[in-house]
């Protein structure tokens, strides 16, 4: 079956280019501590590199000049040089202006998403009890977390560990539930509002009182 | 799925490149039950967005565990799922992917944490450094959308770094507020606990999925804003 005629199309084929022909471009803002770096270097040292994390590289400009730049990609090409990798996998776009280069570092870096705490929690959990030979430092190191983060997202859930020790009850259920910026405030101003409407005077009753009305 | 070994292959301990990209039609996979990656309504937008601008690029390509140590098909997306998913949305039949067999489910489920989890973060100087070189080359009308930042974000991000040092007369608008120290996005969540005593917590429950139904709501914190959001519409309150 064709494509729909107005739907978008893969761009780019990766191929295996030599390392060292490519170099980091100038204006990357994005940013390894050396705890992730080690941890990326490791991954790709023992599970080696996998071709869909491939380099994108700015190969000319819109007059045909050669850049060979890495637009995305420059931490995982550092590691593989340094582990002694000579050829890796990449796309290269050609006749691309400067700024569309920069602007594809950050878009490719901006919409990642985020993980969502109690599941990668859970997640991670599961997988300390598979591998019960590793410590939570070598498995911080496979999985990409430092010693403080395995720590925190390693305790008990959250139904045991909320900050407010009313959860230290056995009859309370805790229900967390988890906000950004923008969110956090649409929420505190729509429980305020139900709140008055309802009559409620605290978070878990406005929700409850919103679930019942529109259920 | 093993890549040809490349010709100067001289070093026994030298890392492989792993698998091959391919163009894997989209009906054939869907998403794993473990992801534990969320994307906001907003930058969703974004990403749809920037695959129906540009196109999937190849070099972002979905990981797929194709079958199991078994041998037993699975297909399921190990990473790339809302890639997977705009792009059928936006009608496409197929996708760059990358298609990885003989994995057992512990290994699947450790690269969709990896392959997330060593990502890096922005730097707040060099993000802004690059943003205010292309505000005005990139042409586009929503820079917010086009990137995948809100435009609160954006605002802050291209605020001259001494503007709260400054007074005005530099720029024709009013001063944007400070900008907070960029961190890791995941630093920026907030918890809110809702506490039930057991027979509400079984009715909360219960409605859940009701409402992860209606409102198309994957996330407990997504279904209960999408359920406040309904409330707040309706007129006179239905008093229980």
């Amino acid at each position: 079956m064709p494509p729909a005629p107005t739907a978008p199309r893969t761009v780019g084929a990766v191929t295996l280019i030599d390392i060292e022909s490519v170099e980091p471009n100038p204006w990357n803002p994005n940013r390894l501590d050396p705890s992730q770096y080690a941890s990326l270097k490791h991954g790709i040292q023992h599970d080696g590199w996998v071709a869909s994390q491939a380099l994108l590289v700015w190969s000319t400009d819109k007059k045909g000049k050669r850049r060979m730049l890495i637009i995305d990609g420059e931490h995982r090409w550092k590691a593989a040089r340094e582990l002694g990798m000579t050829k890796v996998p990449a796309v290269l776009l050609e006749r691309l202006g400067e700024a569309e280069a920069k602007a594809l570092t950050i878009k490719l870096d901006a919409k990642r998403g985020e993980f969502e705490p109690t599941e990668l929690g859970r997640l991670l959990r599961e997988i300390q009890a598979a591998r019960p030979g590793d410590d939570a430092g070598a498995l911080g190191l496979d999985l990409g977390f430092d010693a403080s983060a395995m720590a925190r997202l390693l305790a008990p859930p959250p139904e045991a560990a909320g900050p407010n020790q009313v959860s230290q009850n056995p009859n309370v259920k805790t229900v967390p539930l988890f906000f950004t910026g923008a969110t956090l405030e649409e929420f505190t101003g729509l429980v305020r509002e139900l709140g008055a409407k309802h009559g409620a005077d605290n978070t878990t009753d406005v929700v409850m009182a919103a679930v019942r009305a529109v259920l | 799925m093993a890549a040809k070994k490349a010709p100067m292959d001289a070093r026994a301990s030298m890392p492989k490149v792993v698998g091959k990209v391919v163009q894997l039609k989209l009906a054939l996979v869907q998403p794993n039950p473990w992801n534990p990656n969320r994307f906001t309504p907003q930058l969703y937008a974004s990403l749809k967005h920037g695959l129906s601008h540009d196109g999937w690029l190849a070099a972002q390509a979905m990981l797929v565990w194709g079958k199991d140590a078994k041998g037993v098909t699975r297909n399921l997306i190990i990473d790339g799922e809302h890639r997977w998913r705009a792009a059928t949305e936006l009608g496409m039949v197929s996708g760059p992917a990358v298609v990885l067999d003989g994995l057992t489910e512990l290994q699947a489920k450790q690269f969709t944490i990896k392959l997330d989890a060593k990502r890096g973060a922005f730097e707040r100087e060099p993000l802004s450094a690059v943003l205010r070189q292309i505000q005005f080359d990139l042409g586009v009308a929503d820079l917010g959308l086009e990137l995948g930042f809100s435009n609160e974000d954006l605002m802050r991000y291209l605020a001259s770094p001494s503007i709260d040092t400054v007074t005005d007369e530099s720029d024709g608008g009013g001063a944007p507020p400070p900008a907070p120290p960029l961190q890791s996005q995941n630093a920026h969540t907030t918890m809110v606990p809702l506490f039930f005593d057991e027979a509400t917590h079984g009715e909360f429950t219960a409605a859940l999925p009701k409402f992860e139904q209606r409102f198309k709501t994957t996330v407990v914190t997504e279904t209960v804003l999408a359920v406040l959001r309904e409330a707040a519409k309706a007129k006179p309150a239905k008093r229980r």
